[in-house]
């Protein structure tokens, strides 16, 4: 019976034509980045060409928590928030510092940096028609720094400003703390508006828990390009052109987020042609759009992302093993990096140098990546004092313990990852076998999320997979390898060089752009060598886009987030699949 | 009889306080707190020993659990279960909206399987070890050892993206809103089928060798020979007697059925994009959300106690043996 | 009737069912394959000449893996040795015996997701590791995790369920609040919520997990199943003539009562092994990179429109031994039940 039922299924499945694919080369991919994708709009009789009334459906992998924007966090929440709300300073393309033009006509500092001052567009009103004023941005300021409010994501950076006042209501002043070169990032905050979040402050002061809040919290109204139209919980969130705005006008008369919480559910849609872009996994990317029914409707877009992914060695002296650089650069040596960029990436990710990413303007070409070498990382454990006992091939080490005690200890430790991640386990399972053959005994332990957050941030792991998306503001990492950042920040690993945090100090106190440089490639060499994380990887942008879309470029953060983005894309006039009316065509 | 049924009643609210404060206390001394799963959503950025003691204090986590717990009653007892810490709407709004889902995938799957494998139980014991007993068994064995989400996954691919015959996830189609009322009931039931299916046969499979086997035993008891013997027909005794008798152990495994139909579905309504109330009990219990997750165990737990305690009475109804002291 | 002569009856009705012989047949074989696997999979040879020397590696670890023997007895050096490529050595080696698989099913190579072959018999997964190695050490997990959380289950079910239910009174009243508080939390979100806040995750948590929060349907079961019986003539007739309340229990009732608990208990195990497969696809289930079925199926639905090969391995595996539990499960009701095994003969 178990014989027949596996042969009915291979016959099923050979029927359907699903074949072992062979190696993976994303650059030979011809729905790879194709020229068409990035194609930028037609300046000139723009409206015989561009298809004005179409709809963009977009994927969203989760329901948002709030759509407002100070209480934001996640980034799916972000994607929509940009569409409905406007900054005074946005990202540009490559994530630099930029002003919106349609909202700000100057921003200045005083020469001693302590100072600035912004200037908004005469005229600027919200999507309900109230006026937007320089009070607004006082408001949120106000609002975000507001103990009771639970502003987590915005709250960042804001500190920097102790005082915010609007001289006029065009006029916005504000007073830093210190004189720094990072004071222009503390500017860039989300604003909310004052007429509509006022009323309900005096019996709900932390904005999240009256049914007022609730209702404005989820039918925001905003100064974006879009104004909200309507949300089903768990199915969508649908937004209209504001034809109102100020800026250039995006090209989509309406967006249509689609909630689907399953990344494979959400591929099959795209197939049916139900989504116009996703974010791809990379087997997705290199081994499930292969198909005809993919290259009917989809291209794909690669782009370098400023996402690192990483194993961190916890040397805050609970363990015996990683307070030793030797320990820890040996780890780097253990690990078969080329193997798991070839076959557990398909070649989409590259080796990562270091904290900073190769987009950033302080990224180091020159450190030396660490080269899989298991003689290497023998020596390297043997000079640590970690020798081979032959009596069982484990390593072993004569250590003080905890009491003061001199006991023997075996190379054996744990390393924990997120059980959701499709990857760690598999990252980890070369480690493992790797660690055998060097008499290391590693143990692997699966966490749910929320408790291996919870874990690393108070300090109790050995070592962990982790990762994080390096934000365009070097000195943010800072608060990653600081000294200072152990008790307070996310040095989770508790890294501590001397030289390091001077040279955080120096950097960040300079205006001089090729001295901060500098000071930053130096770290960046410095902490790789010290190797308190074996850096393994920058994960890229991995997309799927409709083949009629186009107008794309990616950021360091991916396809949207910064200005245009998304207010760039468009679609030729002939090709228009979704007229006004919603339809998606059959078949 | 009324005194038994105020008696199994009045013994529900004690049973109730245990299940809260156990699911109490075990989702406050589980690792990690809304705190931490708020910060870890707002990434690297967001995270602070400050910014979490603001959350701390923000949820109220920083007062003594007995006292939380006893907060929570109170509120509970005047049927307020708070506001989610997720994104802080009414707990009860956030089920309400995700109810429909599961119940009609629940109501249709128990349906349906009753449907199917209580005339396949009575054929199968009737002519044991007969062809049909034969190739049924064997063929619901082998269904019930392959796993829902192997199932799941065959059929949306085969069914829903190659053959295109049934759309493979969510509940309604594009422009669902714009159809007629037939329009949107057929659409509703497209989608209905792959999901239910998926969630029936293994009950199938499980009920009707259930239904068999009880059939069987009571066919060997002596009441039934002596029904027999009396020249009773066939039918009559099976359908009436042993039937009757076999209802019971069936009624009380239907009681059983209901938590692991409302909870055993997080895979299946995750491949199938079904907004149901396993997926949201599941990000609940990790985003530590603990009003959320509170309310559905008090919901889920009142709504078992309901079908034990219509399965007991009814065992009481059924066979006059039980007594009812 | 002496309990050993009712066991002989038992085994006597057992026997003749035809299900019951294949299905005993096939749980011998798997066990064997379990007990085996360092001959059947390993990349340890059997027996082997190497510098000059007679080796049995393979056979060593057979014995060290009965359980306990491997605190008396060490791995066979220096092929047990961490360090020790016994591959290459295999190559050296100037006799060998090698095992049926020489992989291990933890060892990963550059042959990514290959479909199988002769090197591969099944092909390898997504870090290049044999699924035939993987598939054969897996058997002893799940059958592990079978055996062990539905033995914990049948044991505190049975007991639980008989004592309430020829207690009755006070006992029947609070262990029925205690079952009715374990089955209103779904079985499955009861499990999660313990698998959170178990410090270490590991395979003996999952089985005391699963069995700690199953065993509540059959207590139930059995407890309406006394409730039913305690009344029933020969019981009253064995209290009339004296029988202690434990006698009348274990010799009378309970075997009685079997026949609905055992069909559970039956399933049960094949509910065991599929749950474990779906705790493994949410990441609860036995921690990789552990070869379990689970485990298995899991890497394989992240594969299965380009690597189907490698769903067949585990879903077969899986299926063959629900089967072969049920087919047990079935011949053992009707040879446990005197009721039905009359009727039939």
């Amino acid at each position: 019976m178990g014989a027949r039922l596996a042969a009915s299924l291979v016959v099923v499945l050979a029927a359907v034509g699903l074949v072992a694919a062979d190696e993976y080369d994303p650059v030979r991919d011809p729905a790879v980045n194709p020229p068409s994708l990035s194609a930028a709009p037609p300046t000139d009789s723009v409206a015989d060409t561009i298809a004005e009334d179409e709809w963009l459906v977009r994927h969203l992998r989760a329901d948002p928590a709030t759509l407002n924007p100070i209480l934001m966090s996640s980034g799916h929440e972000l994607v929509v928030k940009e569409m409905l709300f406007d900054e005074p300073v946005v990202y540009g393309p490559n994530l630099e510092w930029s002003l919106n033009r349609a909202m700000v006509d100057g921003y200045s500092e005083s020469d001693d940096h302590g100072t600035a001052e912004l200037r908004l567009k005469p005229g600027l009103v919200w999507h309900d028609g109230a006026p937007l004023t320089a009070r607004d941005v006082v408001f949120s300021w106000r609002t975000i720094l507001d103990d009771q409010v639970p502003a987590v994501g915005a709250r960042a950076g804001v500190e920097a400003i102790v005082d915010c006042s609007a001289a006029d209501p065009l006029t916005v002043r504000y007073r830093f703390a210190q004189p720094l070169p990072t004071n222009k990032w503390s500017v860039k905050f989300p604003i909310i508006p004052r007429h509509v979040y006022e009323k309900g402050r005096a019996t709900d002061p932390s904005l999240t828990q009256s049914a007022y809040h609730q209702q404005v919290n989820r039918h925001p109204v905003g100064n974006g390009p879009y104004r909200f139209l309507e949300w089903t919980p768990s199915n969508r969130i649908v937004l209209q052109r504001w034809d109102e705005y100020p800026g250039p006008k995006p090209h989509f008369a309406r967006m249509i987020f689609r909630i689907v919480a399953d990344n494979n559910a959400a591929l099959l849609m795209f197939k049916r042609g139900e989504l116009d872009e996703m974010s791809l996994i990379p087997k997705q990317f290199a081994r499930q759009t292969q198909d005809d029914r993919f290259a009917k409707v989809g291209v794909k877009g690669w782009a370098e992302q400023a996402t690192v992914y990483c194993i961190g060695w916890n040397m805050d002296g609970s363990n015996p093993f990683f307070t030793d650089a030797r320990v820890r650069r040996a780890m780097s040596h253990a690990l078969n990096l080329p193997l798991i960029v070839e076959k557990v990436y398909d070649r989409l990710f590259t080796r990562c140098r270091g904290i900073f990413p190769p987009g950033s303007w302080v990224y180091n070409p020159d450190v030396a990546l660490f080269q899989y070498d298991r003689k290497r990382a023998a020596d390297l454990l043997d000079a640590a004092g970690w020798r081979i006992d032959t009596n069982d091939g484990w390593r072993y080490k004569t250590v003080r313990g905890a009491d003061g005690q001199e006991v023997r200890a075996r190379f054996e430790f744990t390393l924990s990852f997120a059980q959701e991640s499709k990857t760690s386990p598999q990252v980890a399972a070369i480690l493992q076998e790797d660690l055998k053959r060097l008499g290391v005994d590693m143990k692997l332990q699966a966490l749910e999320y929320t408790t291996l957050r919870g874990r690393v941030f108070t300090h109790e792991f050995q070592a962990v997979a982790w990762a994080w998306t390096a934000t365009p503001e070097p000195d943010d990492a800072r608060y990653l390898f600081h000294s200072d950042a152990r008790a307070e920040g996310r040095n989770f690993v508790s890294y501590s060089n001397p030289e390091v945090d001077a040279l955080f100090e120096q950097a960040r106190r300079s205006f001089d752009v090729d001295e901060r440089r500098e000071c930053y490639q130096r770290i960046a060499r410095i902490v790789y060598e010290d190797a308190p994380y074996t850096f393994m990887i920058n994960a890229p942008s991995l997309w799927a886009f409709h083949k009629r879309i186009r107008g794309v470029r990616f950021s360091p953060m991916g396809p949207s987030g910064f200005v245009p983005g998304v207010r760039d894309w468009w679609v030729p006039a002939g090709e228009a699949i979704r007229h006004g009316d919603g339809s998606t065509p059959s078949g | 009889m009324v005194r038994y049924a105020a008696k199994r009643i009045g013994l529900v609210v004690p049973t109730l306080l245990g299940i809260t404060l156990v699911t109490f206390a075990m989702i406050r001394l589980a690792p990690g707190d809304p705190a931490m799963a708020a910060m870890s959503r707002g990434g690297p950025a967001g995270m602070s020993a400050q910014t979490y003691a603001r959350l701390r204090d923000h949820y109220g986590l920083d007062e003594p659990v007995w006292r939380q717990y006893l907060l929570w009653v109170g509120q509970v007892a005047r049927l307020d279960f708070g506001r989610s810490f997720h994104d802080g709407r009414k707990v009860t709004d956030r089920i309400a909206e995700r109810l429909p889902a599961t119940l009609s995938l629940a109501g249709g799957a128990v349906f349906l399987s009753l449907a199917l494998s209580i005339p396949i139980g009575l054929r199968s014991a009737r002519r044991r070890d007969g062809p049909f007993d034969t190739v049924i068994g064997t063929i619901l064995y082998a269904l019930y050892s392959v796993p829902r989400y192997v199932m799941a996954m065959i059929l949306i691919v085969i069914v829903g993206v190659e053959l295109e015959w049934l759309p493979p996830y969510g509940m309604t189609s594009e422009g669902y809103a714009g159809m007629s009322l037939p329009g949107k009931a057929a659409d509703l039931a497209k989608h209905f089928v792959l999901i239910v299916v998926c969630f029936t046969y293994p009950l199938v499979a499980y009920q009707s060798r259930f239904v068999r086997a009880n059939l069987l035993e009571v066919m060997g008891q002596d009441f039934i020979r002596t029904a027999r013997s009396k020249g009773l027909a066939e039918s009559k005794v099976v359908g009436k007697h042993a039937m009757r008798n076999t209802l019971i152990p069936l009624i009380t495994m239907m009681a059983l059925l209901v938590p692991s139909v409302l909870g055993g579905s997080v895979i299946l309504e995750t491949m199938f994009d079904w907004p149901g109330i396993g997926q949201l009990f599941f990000q609940a219990m990790t985003q530590r959300d603990y009003p959320t997750v509170m309310a559905l165990s008090v919901i889920t737990a009142v709504v078992v106690l309901l079908c034990t305690l219509l399965a007991d009475l009814a065992y009481a109804l059924v066979d006059p043996r039980v007594r009812y002291d | 009737m002496s309990p050993a002569g009712y066991a002989a009856l038992v085994w006597r009705r057992f026997r003749k069912r035809r299900q019951g012989r294949a299905g005993l047949a096939v749980l011998i074989v798997l066990l064997l394959i379990v007990l085996l696997r360092p001959v059947l999979a390993s990349p340890l040879p059997v027996v082997c000449k190497y510098d000059g020397q007679w080796h049995f590696p393979g056979l060593v670890e057979v014995v060290r893996s009965v359980p306990l023997v491997s605190q008396v007895v060490g791995p066979s050096r220096p092929f047990g040795l961490p360090s020790f490529d016994a591959r290459a050595a295999a190559e050296k080696s100037t006799f060998a015996i090698k095992a049926l698989i020489p992989y291990d099913p933890l060892a990963y190579s550059d042959a990514v997701l290959e479909p199988p072959s002769r090197a591969h018999w099944l092909g390898t997964d997504d870090v290049g590791r044999d699924v035939a190695a993987r598939l054969i050490h897996g058997a002893g997990i799940s059958l592990g995790v079978g055996f062990g959380a539905m033995g914990v289950a049948a044991v505190v079910g049975l007991l639980l369920g008989a004592w309430a239910g020829y207690a009755r009174g006070w006992t029947d009243a609070v262990i029925c609040r205690v079952i009715e508080a374990m089955m209103c939390f779904p079985a499955f979100f009861l499990i999660l919520s313990v698998m959170v806040w178990v410090d270490e995750p590991g395979i003996g948590h999952v089985i005391i997990v699963i069995g700690v929060t199953g065993w509540t349907p059959i207590a139930r079961l059995t407890r309406g199943e006394i409730l039913r019986l305690r009344d029933s003539e020969f019981a009253v007739a064995s209290r009339a003539l004296g029988a202690t309340p434990r006698r009348v229990v274990f010799r009378h009732l309970l075997p009685n009562a079997l026949a609905p608990a055992v069909v559970t208990i039956t399933f049960g195990i094949a509910h065991v092994v599929l749950l474990e497969a779906g705790l493994s696809w949410l990441g609860f289930g036995a921690p990789p990179p552990s070869p379990s079925w689970g485990n298995m199926l899991r890497s394989a639905y992240d594969h299965m429109l380009t690597a189907p090969h490698l769903v067949y391995p585990p879903c077969i595996a899986i299926f063959v031994t629900v089967l072969t539990y049920n087919w047990i499960g079935d011949a053992l009701r009707d040879a446990v039940d005197p009721r039905t095994g009359i009727a039939h003969a």
